[in-house]
């Protein structure tokens, strides 16, 4: 099964994408920035569900990191993320996550879709469109 | 004997000096007047010795003198040619002499004419003088006055305004100083004839370079008080002479623009903290939500197939209410953007038609049974609401044309007059049960846009409530509250929406008929 990575801080949000996801993708979790940064090396995950209001290290910083990292640098990102107003979208996409999806999450389907979409556009590198819609 | 004897002496002395000076005089005399009178004197002499005088009767001693051998003037012819030769010489010498006596009463004549003139002379040339004098007078005194005037007027100024007047010659050396702000800049009284820069070295450069002919403006702090100089050329007479420096005090000044600068930034940085709050409540919000709405559709899929249809209306419900408390909060946040003056306009041309035909499509599945959404593109002058009868539901009518390509443009903020079109749309197909709902654009006469309408054929507004509809959390009353759903929230934007796009939003409606919404379009949004 595929694998996925979920930097999350807060555990109910934590539980419900595991619960959403976990029927087509196993869901590696990560609580904070650092720990992910230690664990994904070897975690050999494919797409990245990263929140953005983390403690410590915020999402924007952590993704810095993992656009750095070798193992990390191909694997799509998706800001998973309550920060919603506008012009919120604009700024993440230009920091150069992959898609952007707001919290509250309405539809389960969605967000399958777009992770099966990141995926299948990672695996045939092609440049398409990653403006996402949420 | 004696007496004879001294009159003989006498008279031969008189004649020898008679000779003498007749010789004399004769000789020397350069005019005729003199000769005149040489004339008459021996003519007299020539009458006394022969004519009136016996001298032997009366001086018998003259015997004794021999003249060829006798007395003179013994014989009556002697006697005539003495008295008749005296004549004649008196005669001639009178005749001489008179002539130059009335030369000389009509030259005195003439003379005293004309001292008479030059006098009349003196004295015009004097009262003339006195005039000019006068005048003269009177124009320095003119001039003073006026220059005292601009003196005071500069002392005026100098005195009344915290400015220091200041000339130098062109070596730099003081001329001038005056005004009020001289003992802040440190200038004693006797400044003048001191070169400046001795006493304001940081005008070094600027009044070099005004005694160059270029005008300097310049600030500098000096004992803590704020100064600004101007410093340009002086000219007299088209020549340069020097420079003049004019030193403002303005500490006042710079003290207002720190206070307005530090106002600023108190108020930039509470809209700042105003925007994080937002932001922040945005966030804080719809994180539980995250978790409300996710695991009651979770649950509602019911994968495990143990929930009744009861405990699937129930998580219907939470998942509902949830996203209803969601549209709540994007509403009041975006009510809070736009009235803390957050919300940016974009503009751009808008093409009016594809717009109203994009927000028709968007809708037109929110319409109840029974209900048409149409647009309409008409000309009427006065921007009127067109009668909901005459239109043609999804047909366009005939238009006035702006472009030439046939396109009608209006300058806006598209994604917001998107929005507010979305919101009076969906207001009239959430009110309306059966009829129809119409966008409806209308041109002016020159093909100009007037105004955007949506018109319904729904339940309408009470004239009581037509003002209070835009207020925030409004609808009619409690019991449509329970009837449509909604946050109360969509006029109150869309009427912000409306102030911050400064277009005009109107309303009319009639309870039980329908209602029309009509957003105007100034021409100053025209192209």
């Amino acid at each position: 099964m595929t694998k996925i990575a979920l930097i999350e801080d807060n555990p109910d949000n934590r539980l419900l994408v595991e619960a959403m996801l976990e029927e087509f993708y196993q869901v590696v979790q990560f609580e904070d920035g650092p720990s992910a940064l230690k664990g994904l090396p070897g975690a050999d995950t494919e797409l990245i569900l990263l929140d953005i209001s983390l403690p410590g290290m915020d999402g924007l910083e952590v993704l810095k990191h993992l656009k750095e990292m070798p193992e990390t640098a191909h694997q799509p990102v998706i800001a998973l993320t309550a920060h919603a107003m506008s012009g919120d979208r604009e700024r993440f996409l230009g920091a150069g996550f992959d898609a952007y999806l707001s919290k509250p999450i309405l539809d389960t389907d969605h967000l399958t879709d777009l992770i099966d979409r990141l995926l299948s556009q990672a695996k045939t590198p092609t440049p398409t469109d990653d403006d996402a819609e949420p | 004997m004696l007496s004879s004897l001294v009159l003989e002496v006498m008279i031969a002395l008189l004649t020898g000096t008679a000779v003498l000076f007749f010789w004399r005089v004769g000789r020397r005399a350069r005019l005729s007047e003199d000769r005149g009178w040489s004339f008459i004197f021996f003519g007299l002499c020539l009458l006394f010795f022969g004519a009136l005088v016996d001298i032997s009767d009366h001086f018998p001693s003259l015997e004794r003198f021999i003249f060829l051998g006798r007395t003179p003037m013994q014989s009556v012819a002697e006697k005539m040619v003495g008295f008749f030769g005296g004549f004649l010489l008196l005669v001639i010498g009178l005749f001489r002499w008179l002539p130059h006596v009335a030369e000389r009463r009509e030259s005195q004549e003439n003379l005293l004419e004309e001292n008479d003139n030059l006098q009349a002379k003196l004295r015009i040339g004097s009262q003339e003088l006195q005039l000019s004098k006068m005048q003269s007078e009177k124009r320095v005194r003119k001039e003073e006055q006026k220059a005292r005037r601009s003196e005071n007027l500069v002392e005026a100024v100098a005195g009344g305004a915290p400015v220091a007047l200041l000339a130098t010659s062109s070596s730099g050396l003081i001329s001038v100083a005056t005004g009020r702000a001289l003992e802040a800049l440190g200038l004693p009284e006797d400044v003048v004839g001191r070169p400046l820069v001795d006493h304001l070295p940081l005008l070094a450069e600027p009044l070099s370079r005004a005694l160059e002919g270029e005008t300097v403006t310049c600030q500098f702090t000096y004992r803590g008080q704020a100064f600004q100089a101007r410093c340009s050329p002086w000219y007299e007479d088209d020549q340069a002479v020097g420079a003049v420096v004019v030193g403002t005090d303005i500490s006042d000044l710079v003290e207002t623009q720190n206070e307005l600068r530090r106002a600023k930034n108190v108020a930039e940085a509470a809209n700042q903290a105003k925007s994080d709050f937002l932001a922040g409540m945005s966030h804080e919000l719809r994180t539980p939500l995250n978790s409300v709405i996710g695991f009651a559709n979770l649950l509602g899929k019911n994968k495990a197939g143990n929930l009744t249809e009861k405990d699937l209306s129930f998580l219907s419900r939470i998942s509902e209410n949830g996203k209803h408390l969601l549209g709540l909060i994007n509403e009041i946040l975006d009510l809070s953007k736009i009235e803390a003056g957050q919300m940016e306009v974009q503009t751009e041309s808008v093409d009016l038609e594809a717009l109203i035909r994009e927000v028709a499509q968007q809708m037109a599945p929110q319409a109840r049974e029974g209900v048409r959404l149409g647009v309409k593109l008409g000309i009427d002058a006065d921007s009127d609401s067109p009668s909901t009868d005459q239109i043609l539901l999804d047909e366009l009518g005939p238009t006035g044309r702006l472009e030439d390509d046939g396109r009608v443009l209006f300058e806006t903020d598209r994604g917001k007059l998107r929005q507010i079109l979305v919101n009076l749309t969906g207001n009239a197909l959430k009110f309306t049960h059966e009829g129809k709902v119409v966008i409806c654009l209308h041109c002016r006469t020159d093909g100009r846009p007037g105004a955007i309408s949506v018109t319904d054929t729904g339940i309408g507004i009470p004239d009581d409530q037509l003002d209070t509809i835009f207020g925030a959390f409004q609808q009619v009353d409690s019991g449509t509250a329970r009837r449509y759903a909604g946050t109360g929230l969509g006029l109150s934007i869309t009427r912000s929406l409306c102030d911050l796009l400064e277009l005009d939003l109107a309303v009319e409606s009639r309870e039980g008929q329908g209602s029309t919404f009509t957003v105007g379009l100034p021409s100053r949004g025209l192209p």
